[in-house]
């Protein structure tokens, strides 16, 4: 019996061979699939985000703190970013939610990401700690841009680049990683959800099918 | 209306409310904390409302594509997606209460569309990433060699099958993440942070006037 | 040569070990996992984990398998675990994620007493500095419940940041502002179950603000080894380990045939 989870998955299975089929070349069916997902991923956060907005709001309402819905009326001014006319009430909300996030960021961040790695830096225990502070000098050295890398400067900054070099190869080996690993989860929904794998035949027939007209098309 | 509603109150707004959040990070006073604790909740009522340009966007983008018969398929699908998914789960949230958590109809949309086409759409880069690996990555220069070397290092160090074929492959790996790695990052990092509070100070002195959008 | 025959290696590649998996032994366990596992496993027993739910469809690949492990790790000790999203698309992945060990959500015996599902927080950062500051900062639940009826907030002394045990955190964006507003701010230690991609970041913060993580679908894999749980993650490391020797003797082919056009000699005379 075809239940509304067995659809489910097919559509799930149906949108993931529809994208992967961009890899053979652009086509109807990738950018319907595209497009569906785009429309659903912006329906579905609108919903996640209204009833995070709402539970938020909610309590404060039913405590009968009515000023409240001036924050309601705040967020609707984002609307604005599409009248010319009025276009200025929309930096309201947006300097709000700017602000927050610079007092929030600035007033740690100092601390967090600038004092403490400079002294997590200077604790020198062992020889890899020592790497990792004439790494970090050195590097800082290739990004100082108002004097010219001349003589001892020069290697400096060149010690600095290899070490950076070495941490672009390390942040590409991960990305990989990455990447395969979306790959193999793609494909194991694929091959073992039940009924998504009685769509990998129909793929291939319609591949094969797609790579004989190009053929023809391209003959005549 | 005058420059003054329109450029200088919303700078001083977005001033104000720095200094308030910066100093609730900075002072422990109870009733400034709670203050500052209701002022994240309603700056977080008001934030969830951006999506609204989006969709909005998104709409009047594909609206204006079928009137003018472009892409008059893809565009409907995506309305229609997005409209029926909304309406339905507004609905009954709004009127019934269903949270859009345990509304059957809307975690089937995402299960069936929105998660496997996420998933897909980063999975085919694991191809272009491939193919890029054999027809551009070269080892050109010692930087290259060096890029080049650490990164095969780390993705046999990262496989089970590269123990297998050398062992010292993750003990290599290891020192490559946690050495020249951290160093690099930690450059970046502390040269990140300097650039970002460049930037916010200028914000909030005044020189940066990006955020404001177009118009006076 | 066309690309697209580099895409049908690839795709061969990654699908022959998963559908004849060869049993490749995983290895040694990474330092970083361990130390997670350690940490969480002489936590005092009803200690809170805070759990983000930051991945999205496409992190969840490498993230779930981590929750899943880190959840069972949790169950097994005993400890609260109090989850939350912070990207709406990650919401649906906590309801999953509890499924898988737990059986249930919100029906689940334990729930209100053991485990709390706080929903999607909107802002990030902002949101997280909301949560730190007060735990009823939702006041309810993902599915309406109201959080100061809980057993589950009913002894804690602070009811901030400061009561929690360790929070982990789960994505591919960054981790930078959970360190800054959570463990430099109330001395709550933090650790990942990141996606590769962001793996390099943690690096910086590693061992004295983030205690360990696991990378990727591999970190995942070594954690279910440690709670005796093989899972999602065990399964994928076949294709994982094909693909990466695949890619690496793409990329030496690569160079030797650059280098061997580069030395032969131009034609004319």
């Amino acid at each position: 019996m075809v239940t509304v989870e067995t659809l489910t998955i097919l559509a799930g299975g149906a949108m993931t061979i529809a994208l992967f089929s961009y890899l053979w070349r652009e086509n109807l069916a990738f950018r319907i699939a595209e497009h569906a997902y785009i429309g659903a991923a912006a329906g579905y956060g609108v919903l996640i985000s209204a009833e995070a907005a709402w539970r938020l709001l909610e309590p404060f309402l039913k405590a009968g703190l009515w000023y409240w819905y001036v924050t309601a009326v705040i967020g609707l001014l984002y609307l604005f970013f599409f009248l010319p006319k009025y276009f200025w009430l929309y930096r309201y909300p947006t300097g709000l939610v700017l602000g927050s996030g610079i007092g929030v960021l600035l007033a740690r961040a100092l601390k967090t990401q600038f004092l403490e790695q400079i002294r997590v830096t200077t604790i020198v225990t062992d020889v890899n700690s020592v790497l990792v502070a004439v790494g970090v000098i050195c590097s800082l050295f290739y990004f100082y841009a108002t004097m010219e890398h001349r003589g001892a400067f020069r290697y400096v900054s060149r010690i600095g680049i290899c070490f950076l070099m070495a941490a672009f190869g390390v942040s590409f080996g991960a990305t990989v990683m990455a990447r395969i690993s979306l790959l193999i989860g793609r494909l194991k929904f694929l091959y073992f959800t039940d009924p998504a794998y009685y769509l990998i035949p129909v793929a291939i027939a319609l591949l094969i099918i797609g790579i004989v007209l190009d053929r023809r098309k391209k003959e005549q | 209306m005058s420059l003054v509603v329109k450029r200088y109150i919303p700078h001083a707004v977005l001033v104000a409310t720095a200094f308030f959040l910066a100093g609730d990070t900075l002072l422990l006073e109870k009733t400034y904390n709670d203050l500052a604790t209701s002022g994240v909740k309603a700056i977080s009522i008001i934030g969830s409302f951006a999506v609204l340009i989006s969709i909005t966007m998104l709409s009047r983008l594909h609206v204006r594509r079928i009137q003018r018969r472009r892409t008059v398929i893809e565009s409907s699908v995506l309305l229609v997606c997005m409209w029926a998914t909304m309406i339905w789960g507004l609905f009954r949230f709004a009127v019934q209460g269903v949270s859009p958590l345990k509304e059957f109809a809307v975690q089937q949309v995402f299960s069936g569309i929105v998660s496997p086409g996420d998933a897909t759409i980063y999975s085919i880069l694991a191809f272009f990433i491939a193919a890029a690996a054999y027809r551009a990555f070269r080892a050109r220069s010692i930087e290259a060699t060096i890029l080049l070397g650490s990164g095969v290092i780390v993705m046999l160090g990262k496989a089970p099958i590269g123990e297998m074929i050398w062992g010292y492959f993750p003990v290599l790996t290891t020192w490559l993440t946690d050495v020249p790695n951290t160093a690099g990052v930690r450059t970046l990092i502390l040269s990140g942070i300097i650039a970002v509070t460049a930037l916010y100070v200028r914000i909030i002195l005044g020189y940066e006037r990006g955020w404001m959008g177009r118009g006076d | 040569m066309d690309v697209r025959y580099m895409y049908l290696l690839v795709m061969i590649v990654v699908s022959i070990p998963l559908l004849k998996p060869m049993g490749l032994p995983l290895g040694t366990i990474s330092v970083e996992t361990t130390r997670m596992y350690q940490y969480i496993d002489k936590l005092p027993s009803r200690s809170i984990i805070v759990m983000i739910a930051d991945q999205s469809p496409a992190a969840a690949a490498e993230c779930q398998p981590a929750m899943v492990a880190n959840i069972q790790h949790a169950v097994n000790k005993g400890h609260r675990v109090l989850f939350y999203a912070s990207r709406t698309d990650a919401v649906p992945f906590i309801d999953d994620a509890m499924k898988v060990v737990l059986g249930a959500t919100s029906d689940h015996p334990n729930y209100g007493k053991l485990y709390v599902n706080l929903g999607y927080i909107p802002e990030g950062e902002l949101g997280l500095k909301g949560l730190a500051a007060d735990v009823f900062f939702t006041g309810r639940d993902a599915y309406g419940k109201d959080l100061r009826a809980m057993e589950f907030f009913r002894d804690l002394p602070k009811k901030d940041a400061s009561d929690w045990g360790l929070i982990i955190y789960y994505g591919a964006s960054s981790v930078d502002w959970v360190v800054r507003q959570i463990t430099d701010v109330y001395g709550c230690k933090t650790a990942g179950g990141v996606a590769a991609v962001l793996v390099t970041r943690m690096y910086p913060y590693y061992p004295h603000s983030i205690i360990g993580f696991q990378t990727g679908l591999r970190g995942a894999a070594e954690y279910e080894v440690l709670v005796k749980r093989p899972g999602e993650a065990a399964a994928g490391m076949d294709a994982q380990s094909l693909s990466h020797l695949a890619i690496v003797i793409m990329i030496i082919v690569g160079n030797i045939g650059y280098y061997a056009s580069r030395r032969k000699p131009s034609g004319g005379g």
